[in-house]
């Protein structure tokens, strides 16, 4: 079995060394760029983060069973969440390090020509703002319009959801056209037109 | 400070993202990991961090696990072990597997398995501290369960069915003195390499 076969979650059967090297060549990089990237973290609080995750990773993996690879990556990934969350909730800086643009062109080409349809528009702007706000400061209040997002989602297509999810997590469209079998060319396109079905649904909910 | 701009709708996508993370398909994730990463960490950071992760793991490793890696290291089976201190198969076999409270081995035969190890006593310290720990969250409840979407879960709930059985005398074991016991038995320990 090669390395890349090889599970991680087996590491206990390796010597260690060779253990943290596979551990850090599977997921260091990832995590690292995805914190500078869409967290817009510095480099030595990316760093960090990756650094706590991999170590806490290395201390409780073994009180788990993992059924593949694949499940091991999630538990890799829910952890880098947490300290993630952790690390906004504390600094508060979030809000410090963003603006916001208006919503994409998109939902606004009619807006333009209808004052009624820019009001609902700048009232939905303003909730979501509102819910980002209180995500960092009391997120237990944010729990309800994550549902409904989550709610959303569901209802769109498979490639659908795989667009704006991949994209979230900053995935650049090459990927992502390997997997929803669309055009590359064609997929910030439909980026806009999902966002703006999902905004749709979203609060039609 | 320049601020980044960002779109409210998207920036609530990657808080569910980074929220749900628990429930995102594992397919996505393992895409995620696929992908090339835009950084890389400097090489001169990325040593940093290998050695202090190097450092977390061995602080944290088992008994068991200690003995699972030099029997690697050596090309050693355990009957080869058991010939050299005296430990049976069966009983070696469980150290290897975390699934003895170390107590339960007699010091004189703990300290020849230790010395065949090559092992420095503060190593053997933390690794048996580590294993009682180990044992002592598989005999207890989880706090709380995690979420049903998660295919790994908690190994005791499956060790406590299956491969870890008490035995007997396990079965009257006060687990909520084993760390006591276990300072106890490290003492003794430490005097029979003191005598030396």
């Amino acid at each position: 079995m090669n390395e890349m076969e090889e599970t991680s979650y087996n590491l206990r059967f390796r010597d260690y060394s060779d253990a943290i090297e596979i551990l850090y060549n599977r997921f260091a990089d990832n995590l690292y760029s995805y914190a500078i990237v869409s967290w817009k973290l510095t480099e030595d609080e990316s760093w960090e983060l990756v650094y706590d995750t991999l170590s806490q990773v290395i201390k409780t993996y073994k009180n788990y069973t993992f059924e593949s690879e694949k499940n091991f990556k999630s538990f890799v990934f829910i952890i880098f969440c947490n300290k993630l969350k952790n690390h906004y909730r504390s600094k508060k800086n979030r809000a410090k390090l963003i603006s916001f643009i208006n919503y994409n062109e998109a939902s606004f080409e009619q807006a333009a020509e209808n004052s009624k349809f820019k009001a609902e528009q700048e009232v939905q702007e303003s909730l979501v703002r509102k819910f980002i706000d209180d995500y960092w400061s009391e997120p237990q209040s944010s729990t309800e319009s994550l549902n409904i997002l989550n709610r959303a989602l569901d209802m769109l297509e498979d490639w659908e959801r795989i667009l704006l999810l991949q994209r979230a997590s900053n995935v650049p469209y090459s990927e992502i056209s390997k997997w929803v079998d669309k055009p590359e060319s064609q997929l910030k396109v439909y980026h806009k037109r999902v966002l703006k079905k999902l905004k749709q649904i979203f609060f039609q909910l | 400070m320049n601020k980044y701009k960002v779109e409210p709708f998207e920036e609530m996508l990657r808080i569910l993202f980074l929220e749900k993370s628990e429930s995102i398909p594992e397919d996505i994730l393992d895409k995620f990991f696929q992908v090339k990463p835009e950084l890389k960490i400097p090489d001169e950071k990325a040593e940093k961090m290998l050695t202090l992760l190097e450092s977390d793991l061995q602080g944290s490793r088992t008994f068991g696990e200690i003995l699972l890696q030099k029997l690697d290291e050596k090309k050693l089976q355990l009957s080869d072990i058991a010939n050299r201190t005296g430990l049976t198969v069966e009983i070696l076999d469980r150290i290897k597997n975390d699934t003895i409270f170390p107590n339960q081995i007699p010091v004189l035969l703990m300290k020849r398995l230790i010395e065949f190890l090559g092992m420095n006593f503060n190593e053997v310290k933390l690794a048996l501290k580590q294993t009682v720990n180990y044992l002592l969250e598989l005999t207890q409840e989880p706090k709380a369960e995690i979420s049903t979407s998660l295919l790994y879960s908690r190994r005791f709930k499956n060790r406590k069915k299956d491969s870890f059985k008490l035995d007997q005398q396990f079965n009257s074991f006060d687990y909520s003195n084993a760390e006591k016991v276990l300072e106890i038995y490290l003492k003794r320990l430490e005097k029979k390499f003191e005598k030396e």
